[in-house]
């Protein structure tokens, strides 16, 4: 079992919910007011207190929004580390939290979203990435561009940036700016690291192929293979706070030039 | 008297709707993850799994490059069964794409946090 927020949240919900019923049903058989006003035991005092606030918070972030920190680079330059996102749960269907069921079939992944999803391998583990490739698409990515059904997403070179990467070490970027499927975003590529291209991959039935803005330093779906309609999580929709861990004045820990990025 | 019973009951119940919530919670599993990358738009007919072969070293007669192959599977802990796991995997990756053989370049578990048995290889049809 995977002890998570969302489990830890479930189950004080439930405890709390299922202590308040129980004292509701005393109250019926004992022809007490549930509302009156007076001293009862901690535990149920706590549990009527606290179980509509966390229910709020539990469908609040299950089905409507929540928020995630992003800890790697691999979508930089778009999203960097340190960044707070929002996450729209329900973009992608209503899904019941810990068994991630979908309960409500709304909507469906598309070309250069960036999505939140269990990374396939531990679902342990939350990523962040763009959606490149949708069922029955053929993706080619031939000398570091991308091919979709066999069309070409251009990119223009925008300059080189050099920054801190997720194990400290400074590495220059070329920085270029991709317009993929109509949407125009950042990416970065690392002059030193080889294309590794691929031809005509065809994305199965009910599978997305994922990749990071960070092109070479990404963990993505070129390593571990395609996400599953299940595992997705939601739409990230903006960045609502973004700190700068490695900032070497007090003053600049807040990057307030990322804050209000719509993704 | 009367409270100290109802906090009692109350408490209980809880607990037991607790232990049925984590009784039905999913067990984490790990299953292996790959892709096969193509090296080029032509395909190849698909072959039986039992059919290919793993190697550390290309051959030395000719042959053709049909792609790369990558895979990944966590672990709690590195067992002979893990990493048949992912050998399993490869082949029926490598079987799909038609390579009969798959050159081993890189097979080494996770470093840090995450502990996860990365697998790189070259499928070829030998």
């Amino acid at each position: 079992m995977n002890i998570d927020f969302p489990l830890i949240l479930l189950s004080i919900v439930v405890f709390s919910g299922v202590v308040v019923l129980c004292d509701f049903v005393f109250c019926v058989l004992r022809r007490e007011s549930f509302f009156e006003k007076k001293k009862r035991p901690w535990i149920i005092e706590y549990s009527r207190s606290f179980f509509p606030v966390l229910l709020l918070v539990f469908v609040i972030r299950s089905f409507v929004i929540q928020p995630y920190r992003v800890p790697t680079s691999s979508l930089a330059p778009t999203v960097t580390p340190g960044d707070f996102i929002l996450v729209n749960q329900y973009q992608y269907g209503l899904r019941f939290p810990v068994w991630n069921k979908k309960i409500w079939p709304i909507g469906e992944p598309s070309h250069g979203q960036i999505a939140l999803f269990f990374y396939p391998v531990d679902h342990a583990i939350t990523f962040v990435k763009r959606v490149i490739g949708v069922p029955g698409d053929h993706i080619s990515y031939i000398n570091k561009t991308l091919y979709i059904n066999g069309e070409k997403q251009p990119i223009t070179y925008v300059g080189k940036v050099t920054t801190f990467t997720d194990f400290g070490q400074w590495v220059t970027y070329q920085k270029y700016q991709e317009n993929f499927m109509g949407i125009k975003h950042d990416i970065y590529m690392r002059a030193d690291a080889p294309a590794r291209d691929f031809y005509n991959l065809e994305v199965p039935p009910g599978k997305y192929f994922m990749m990071g803005d960070n092109r070479d330093d990404s963990d993505d779906s070129r390593y571990w293979g395609f996400v599953a309609e299940n595992e997705f999580i939601g739409h990230a929709l903006l960045v609502w706070m973004s700190w700068d861990a490695q900032a070497s004045h007090w003053y600049e820990y807040i990057r307030w030039h990322n804050i209000g990025n719509r993704l | 008297m009367k409270e100290n019973t109802r906090t009692i009951i109350a408490s209980v119940v809880g607990l037991v709707a607790l232990a049925v919530l984590l009784l039905f919670v999913p067990r984490v599993l790990f299953p292996v993850c790959g892709i096969f990358l193509p090296a080029d738009i032509a395909a190849h007919p698909a072959i039986s799994a039992n059919q290919v072969n793993l190697v550390t070293e290309a051959p030395t007669a000719a042959f053709q490059t049909l792609g790369e192959i990558r895979a990944e599977v966590a672990y709690n802990a590195l067992s002979d069964d893990v990493r048949d796991a992912v050998i399993s995997k490869v082949k029926s990756l490598a079987a799909n794409a038609g390579a009969n053989t798959v050159v081993v370049n890189v097979l080494v578990p996770g470093q840090g946090a995450r502990t996860v048995l990365t697998f790189i290889g070259t499928a070829i049809a030998a």
